[in-house]
């Protein structure tokens, strides 16, 4: 008897309920709309779910799956803008910055190198600390500091507020 | 410290505004995070099956991967050799299974409409199971064994009927064999379309209406009785020494498990210490109702009735029965005192005595007192007893079935066309006017069905 424990499927409940809404909406913040957000959120829990028994930091996981969902979703919409482009032959090459606009600063975080986008989104605007976003990334802490000194140094730099 | 001028401090300090799920959301995701588990779990199972082919044959593997509850679940659908499966699917029989391939096996799951297959011929039927207690409950299934002839052991077969028993189609079962001391399943029971059990001595749980099924872990006991409303399960775990088709017999050790439906996992209900290994010193039985899908009951080897909320919570010791469960027939269910659960808790005690049948019917509002309501001489010996929330309730004996219109007071005895030999084992009331009978003579093939109350019975082929 001591092989019994509790349900999975009320900690799956549980867990879904306490962390769906959060990371649905820190989807809906790097992307375009509420479906998209919805729809990578989900694929995010299906993703854990399949694995749930295996994980020892579910949290982690799902907002790593969610971090390279959206990442999926910047490049295929990124490749769709491009041939767009061609297309119409319009507009110009380069995102137009204008600070008003939330969407920009998330075109420049979209626009970072992947190595510096991660470690990112992952501690200043998912709330890990440094130590986590190290073991999620599997890079030391300290590349994990460098990483997000330069990107937000990018990021103010392209903004022309200076670093 | 951060810059509310600076656009990136600005962006990060805006507040994440939470997006509640869409309704339906985490059941979607749940089927879809199983599904891609099996399918994961049928590509290295079936790469497996690839390897070990080469040096063994296939019922080999079969009989390994039976020994094992615990290993690659998925086996339920995926892996055992066609020419186990084939036929107790339905639909499937009269074919070659052995050179079919593993991936080509029928899936076939409880619809309201049909699986597009016939359940398999000479079907002996052990167990039925409706949806829902409502009027519109015309969806139900029966367990049963196929043939003979059945290619293999493993002749556990489903069929399915969406109109209340007046036609049948197949349904994927559980790859397993008749009752065999602790191996093999007997009973049946679905709380929906999707979340079933087949269950007697084995245990196993489908949430896709019948494909997969997969097998839970007993922890080395046999599963004796089950019942479910709502999403959740409760079900009597014994320890028994009973072989062959007896499996719920010899039993001395009992224990109360709960499940969510479309888990994997069950856990020991919450009950006063002493009951939380119910111990006889004679072999005995358990029987569990639900009453209005809210409350439970538990009749205990000592007569003690255990009650508690279906939705979770501790269950308590609220009062004693007024006679004591016998050992178990082979459904499972208790000789001697029959359990229901209906407009109010009705025990039908056996007070036979020389060579006449006689139950005494005894009525409780929540099972803390009973009051005698009924006495009725029977020409059998009573086997299982149902009841609806409207005050209907029929008893099935070993010689016919009897029914009551008035909450138990009195009794008749139904009219049943071709009334099978040795009665029956089992009966269901489903609503007002629906009910569900199993002949003790599985070999018959047939349930017997009534739409008016209990009063006259009619027998149902299982064919399509």
């Amino acid at each position: 008897m001591a092989r019994l424990r509790t349900s999975d499927h009320e900690a799956v409940e549980e867990f879904f309920h306490a962390c769906y809404p959060r990371l649905a909406g820190w989807v809906r913040r790097l992307v375009d709309d509420d479906d998209t957000a919805h729809e990578i959120a989900s694929e995010a829990f299906t993703r854990l779910l399949s694995r749930w028994s295996g994980l020892d930091n579910p949290h982690s996981y799902l907002y790593m799956i969610a971090t390279n969902l959206v990442r999926d979703h910047w490049r295929k919409t990124g490749r769709e803008r491009t041939a767009y482009r061609v297309m119409t032959a319009a507009g110009p090459s380069e995102l137009t910055y204008q600070p008003a606009q939330d969407v920009d600063v998330r075109a420049l975080i979209e626009a970072l190198p992947e190595r510096l986008r991660s470690a990112f989104l992952l501690h200043y605007y998912a709330g890990f600390g440094v130590k986590e976003v190290a073991v999620m990334l599997g890079r030391p802490e300290g590349t994990i500091k460098a990483d997000l000194f330069h990107a937000r140094a990018r990021l103010k730099t392209a903004l022309g507020v200076g670093p | 410290m951060t810059n509310q001028h600076d656009p990136v401090d600005a962006w990060l300090e805006r507040e994440v505004a939470p997006l509640l799920p869409p309704p339906g959301s985490l059941d979607r995701i749940r089927r879809t995070a199983r599904r891609r588990k099996r399918n994961r779990a049928m590509v290295t199972v079936a790469g497996c099956a690839v390897v070990v082919a080469a040096a063994v044959s296939a019922p080999q593997l079969a009989s390994a991967l039976r020994a094992q509850p615990s290993g690659p679940r998925p086996v339920a659908g995926g892996s055992a050799p066609p020419s186990a499966r084939a036929t107790p699917s339905g639909g499937a029989s009269g074919q070659s299974a052995g050179a079919r391939p593993l991936q080509t096996v029928q899936r076939t799951r409880l619809s309201t409409t049909t699986s597009g297959t016939v359940p398999p011929p000479h079907f002996r039927p052990t167990s039925v199971t409706f949806v829902g207690t409502g009027s519109n409950s015309v969806v139900g299934a029966v367990i049963g064994q196929a043939g003979p002839p059945c290619a293999t052991s493993d002749c556990t077969s489903l069929a399915g009927t969406s109109n209340y028993g007046s036609s049948w189609y197949g349904v994927s079962a559980p790859v397993a064999p008749a009752p065999d001391a602790s191996t093999g399943v007997s009973q049946l029971r679905f709380v929906s379309l999707t979340d079933g059990w087949a269950f007697g001595p084995a245990l196993w749980e489908t949430s896709d209406g019948g494909w997969p099924w997969q097998r839970e872990d007993t922890y080395g006991l046999r599963v004796t009785d089950l019942e479910a409303a709502g999403q959740r399960a409760f079900a009597v775990f014994a320890s028994c020494s009973g072989t062959g088709a007896q499996y719920a017999s010899g039993c001395t050790s009992f224990s109360l498990y709960t499940s969510a439906a479309g888990s994997t996992t069950w856990t020991p209900v919450a009950v006063p210490a002493a009951f939380a290994h119910m111990t006889s010193g004679t072999p005995s039985a358990a029987t569990l109702v639900i009453s209005g899908g809210t409350t439970g009951y538990l009749l205990t080897p000592s007569g003690e009735v255990l009650s508690g909320p279906v939705a979770g919570g501790a269950w308590t010791a609220v009062g004693k029965a007024p006679c004591l469960p016998g050992q178990a027939q082979a459904s499972g269910q208790p000789a001697d005192a029959q359990l229901a659960a209906g407009s109010s808790l009705l025990l039908a005690c056996d007070t036979a005595s020389g060579t006449s049948y006689q139950s005494t019917i005894y009525s409780s509002v929540n099972g803390a007192s009973w009051k005698q309501v009924a006495v009725v001489p029977t020409a059998g010996a009573a086997t299982s007893l149902a009841g609806t929330s409207t005050g209907q309730f029929a008893l099935a004996t070993t010689a016919g079935i009897y029914y009551s219109q008035d909450s138990g007071s009195t009794w008749q005895a139904s009219r049943i066309t071709s009334s099978p030999p040795g009665g029956f084992s089992y009966v269901g009331l489903t609503n007002t006017t629906q009910g569900v009978a199993i002949p003790a003579d599985a070999a018959l093939g047939e349930i017997f069905v009534t739409r008016d109350g209990g009063l006259a019975w009619t027998a149902a082929a299982i064919t399509g």
